[in-house]
């Protein structure tokens, strides 16, 4: 029992559930008994209390998705693609780590017995995951540049596929044998080397907001021929495999092609006709989802009976589904949720449960290993290049091209079981092979990074874009002296979630960005305010992920930020708002490297109450405030129309001279406004000094400015309570994220947001990061 | 961005652009290279089916003759498991029934070996065998050798069971495979 018990925590350990410690006290006994159970049909699978196959099958599922979502988040977190953690996660489970550290419970948890079940869910997840991928390849991918897309993707096909077929001179006799012939050998492992993922690919192409760039839609349009080609190939091999040589393939090529267009005439205008149909309900009924489903399945059917593989029905159905934006995006959020959580994680620890990175044992192998990923990395990537430097594309874009087109993730992983089923790749080879895909995948983001920076990004984004002006002053190049002087000379970033709620904020960041007349800076380029609205992309393979998808939600939400824009009452303050609009998997990250790239001089942040949390500084904005490297400011909104009372808590710190910076250039704005520097003294002592730097710009400013400006001591034990009590007369307090106003730099405790939730008027809390910047140089007259 | 030949894609191109544009160097390219690689693909197929010799298919269960057998193999029905990937072959030696080995679990390989022009090479621990697991003093398991050729399917060779001990001829039969190899979807 003692025994059972350790056993058990193992397990509890492996599914890692966030909630599990609260349970598992509760569960400790169940999980023993469970284990046991499952233990004992390992010892004697006639056993009265074994465990019936279905439960085991349904705790072997529990554990592969908490695992596989666990893993993929983790690979999130380091920036790669979800799916690569998860077919790492699938690979956890098998023989190459579960099977190694904990033998017993590796067996007992994916007895032989069980694994079959496991095979079909993964068959049929695999049958819609296809068909997700195809109802994803949309013409419009096809539209751009089509000569250089085919000719690109094609070579970049070729150059692989020969070195692969190259390669199985060497491995056939090594890692083959003699029940397959050499000509489906070569051909199987040369296509395993032209893979190119497109859905992955079209994944990473969002998340580096490529997909409206010339690099971008140029790969994207690659991916999909690359894409369509390999599948075709692919089925070839199959063919071949089969019936172990070229001529007797033939019959099946010919079935297969009649049936493609049979599909791409005949059921395509049949399913053009339900299109229509969807257009005058505008909704997907379960009669007719049902009816695309069982097409789906007996698509698969008919090319499983034509000799090809199940699969290439499934995509086949997809790819022929009219794109009918609504339809599109109906069907596939229907039938994405359950394949991509619970059945394709299934495919992915089916395939870990037959990777045995064990079989690597010796250096030689391991040195085999490394020639197939190096063939694999050089065919693809030089292929991309040669043949994308030919149609005339510049060194820095084909040298990008090439990396993205070595992502070969999830369709390389399906490819690689289709020949370990077919007996024509060999286990060995296998595990080869998805080392490699896992590799090829993995490196792809960090070396678009390296090859093509963000920076570079963004300027691709504002040539194609150029009425949206966000960067405007990019297309100018940074390192030219003279454009450097017609940059704005004060920018402020404003992330805004809900563009709906957000115009008090955005008001005042024109109000602080505003130039001053007759003050040195009513040059309208002196300024500039960027409303930032990150769209953040939860799920690596849904639909929204999609560029076409993200597309869409990209001028959804442009046209909400042009709407609060618009609604602002100064008309001429609307020429320097250039809003950003960007896809992301980390909102907080994002916004400091933008911050960081735009050179921004302040990010400010509407507060809001996070939802786990009783810190108000907490959540998005706490992240904010850790990432960036920039000062920062929390507009905690009270409603209040004007901004003309202001009232700055000063006690003499970075941050508050900070908040009185941020406060004289509003004052130095409007001739309206009146500023009253608070300093509190407690019972008997001297207030705080005003700081030489502070000196020194009083002594700056104009004596019609300085006139407007109070500097009062008041006596008080407790230094917030006197702040609020002074906020009752004003419109906006400014604070430094200082001890004495209760809110510190990394807002820690609970009494951190004291001020925030007391004081009277509108707030505005200044965390100061930089500590050589001036705020106030843009607005001062030159000396 | 360098100067360029062809247009740079542009996402704002109207669907009427769909059609592919070829210049005659892209052609030129294009033929040439598929002509390269269907010939190429031509001969070294044709080099790698008449020159490459692949090692014979020999995965699968072989059950021994339990009374050839030495020591504490001798009292069991014991079935060799070889997995094969082209000249490494893995495997483990267990006993019991079949029905009985296909409801528990694939085991870690526990014996590792090549393919070579002679025959077969295997070598590795027994942890399978209660017998032979207890037979040294120390509690580990025993190690097996043994060598053979495939004849059709039947596998023929010599075992020992431990380093020093003598060498011990076996013979042993191919069960007929209830899921093939190579499945047939």
């Amino acid at each position: 029992m003692f025994a059972c018990e350790r056993m058990a925590l193992l397990v509890r350990l492996l599914c890692l559930l966030p909630s599990i410690e609260l349970v598992s006290i509760f569960f400790d006994r169940q999980f023993c008994r469970l284990y046991c159970r499952v233990l004992s049909i390992r010892k004697n699978p006639k056993a009265k209390n074994a465990m019936p196959i279905p439960i085991l099958v349904l705790l072997e599922v529990l554990i592969v998705i908490a695992l596989s979502r666990l893993v993929g988040l983790g690979f999130r977190s380091i920036k790669q693609p979800q799916v690569i953690g998860e077919i790492v996660a699938g690979i956890m489970l098998g023989p190459s780590l579960l099977g190694l550290v904990a033998p017993d419970l590796a067996t007992a948890l994916f007895p032989a017995e069980a694994v079959p079940f496991l095979n079909v869910l993964s068959e049929v997840g695999l049958i819609f995951f296809m068909f997700l991928v195809g109802l994803e390849l949309n013409p419009k991918y096809l539209k751009s540049n089509l000569d250089i897309a085919i000719l690109t993707s094609h070579v970049s096909i070729l150059v692989p596929f020969s070195l692969g077929s190259l390669l199985a001179l060497l491995l056939y006799p090594i890692v083959s044998n003699n029940s397959v012939s050499f000509t489906a050998f070569a051909l199987f492992l040369g296509a395993a080397m032209s893979i190119t993922a497109f859905p992955v690919l079209a994944r990473i192409i969002t998340e580096h907001n490529l997909q409206n760039t010339k690099l971008g839609t140029l790969a994207l349009t690659c991916a999909a021929v690359d894409d369509v080609t390999a599948w075709c190939l692919l089925a070839v091999a199959i063919a071949v495999t089969r019936t172990n040589s070229m001529l007797g393939a033939l019959p099946t090529i010919i079935a297969s092609l009649i049936y493609i267009g049979f599909m791409l005439t005949v059921v395509r205008w049949f399913l053009q006709r339900l299109s229509k149909h969807y257009n005058r309900t505008g909704r997907l009924t379960q009669l007719v989802l049902s009816g695309i489903y069982m097409g789906v399945v007996a698509s698969a059917l008919i090319t499983e009976l034509i000799g090809i593989h199940l699969i290439f029905g499934a995509f086949l159905l997809g790819a022929a589904m009219p794109k009918n934006a609504g339809l599109t995006r109906e069907l596939a959020e229907k039938t994405e949720d359950f394949v991509l959580i619970f059945l394709l994680p299934i495919f992915f620890a089916y395939s870990g449960l037959r990777t045995q990175i064990g079989l690597l044992n010796s250096p030689e192998l391991w040195l085999l290993c490394a020639a197939v990923l190096g063939v694999a990395i050089v065919g693809k990537y030089v292929g991309t290049y040669v043949a994308a430097r030919v149609c005339g594309i510049g060194n820095r874009a084909a040298s990008a091209l090439g990396w993205l087109m070595n992502t070969r993730g999830l369709t390389e992983l399906i490819v690689l079981n289709i020949g370990l089923s077919l007996g024509v790749i060999s286990p060995l080879l296998f595990t080869m092979l998805v080392i490699m895909a896992l590799v090829t995948t993995f490196m792809t983001s960090p070396l678009l990074e390296w090859t093509y920076p963000k920076r570079l990004i963004r300027l691709d984004i504002s040539e194609i874009n150029s009425e949206d002006s966000e960067l405007e002053y990019s297309q100018m190049g940074e390192n030219s002296e003279e454009n450097a002087n017609k940059l704005p000379t004060y920018r402020i970033l404003v992330p805004v979630a809900n563009p709906s709620t957000q115009k008090g904020l955005l008001q005042l960041a024109v109000a602080l960005a505003q130039p001053a007349a007759g003050m040195g800076g009513d040059d309208l380029q002196s300024a500039a305010v960027h409303p930032l609205s990150l769209i953040e992309l939860n799920d690596d393979y849904a639909f929204e992920s999609t560029p076409a998808e993200a597309d869409r939600i990209i001028q959804e939400r442009r046209s909400k930020l042009s709407e609060l824009i618009d609604s602002l009452e100064l008309s001429e303050a609307r020429k320097f708002v250039h809003p950003i609009i960007r896809v992301t998997n980390d909102v907080a990250r994002e916004t400091a490297q933008i911050a960081q790239i735009d050179r921004a001089d302040l990010i400010l942040v509407g507060w809001h109450r996070p939802t786990f949390s009783s810190n108000r500084l907490g959540g998005r904005v706490g992240q904010i405030l850790s990432n960036a490297k920039v000062d920062v400011a929390i507009f905690v909104d009270r409603g209040r129309e004007r901004l003309n009372n202001l009232l700055v808590p000063y006690a003499a710190n970075i941050h508050d001279d900070l908040g009185l910076e941020l406060a004289l250039r509003l004052l130095v704005n409007s001739e309206e406004r009146r500023l009253t520097v608070l300093r509190v003294a407690g019972d008997g002592e001297a207030g705080n000094e005003l700081s030489y730097e502070f000196q020194r710009v009083m002594d700056q400013l104009p004596v019609e400015v300085r006139s407007r400006i109070e500097t009062p001591i008041v006596e008080a034990a407790e230094p917030i309570q006197a702040v609020v009590a002074a906020s009752a007369n004003a419109d906006l307090t400014i604070a430094g994220t200082s001890r004495e106003w209760g809110i510190e730099r990394q807002t820690l405790g609970q009494y951190t947001d004291e001020l925030a939730v007391q004081c009277h008027s509108s707030l505005l809390i200044a965390r100061c990061y930089v500590k050589v910047r001036s705020h106030l140089a843009s607005v001062l007259p030159q000396s | 961005m360098p100067h360029t030949q062809c247009p740079m894609p542009n996402a704002q191109l109207p669907m009427t652009k769909i059609m592919p544009q070829f210049n005659v160097k892209m052609l030129t390219f294009y033929g040439v290279s598929i002509a390269f690689v269907a010939v190429l693909f031509k001969i070294v197929t044709a080099y790698g089916e008449t020159n490459l010799k692949a090692p014979p298919a020999i995965a699968g269960h072989y059950r021994f003759e339990p009374k050839s057998l030495p020591e504490c193999l001798k009292s069991d029905v014991l079935v060799l498991t070889i997995e094969q990937s082209g000249v490494y072959l893995s495997g483990n030696l267990r006993s019991g029934s079949r029905e009985g080995r296909e409801k528990t679990a694939e085991e870690k390989p526990s014996l590792f070996g090549k393919w070579e022009t002679q025959g077969l090479n295997l070598s590795g621990a027994v942890p399978n065998l209660a017998g032979c697991s207890d037979s040294t003093a120390t509690g580990q398991n025993s190690s097996v050798k043994m060598r053979g050729i495939v004849e059709q399917e039947s596998l023929k060779g010599k075992i020992s069971l431990t380093d020093k001990a003598a060498a011990t001829d076996f013979t042993a039969e191919r069960e007929a495979a209830v899921q093939p190899q190579k499945q047939q979807h």
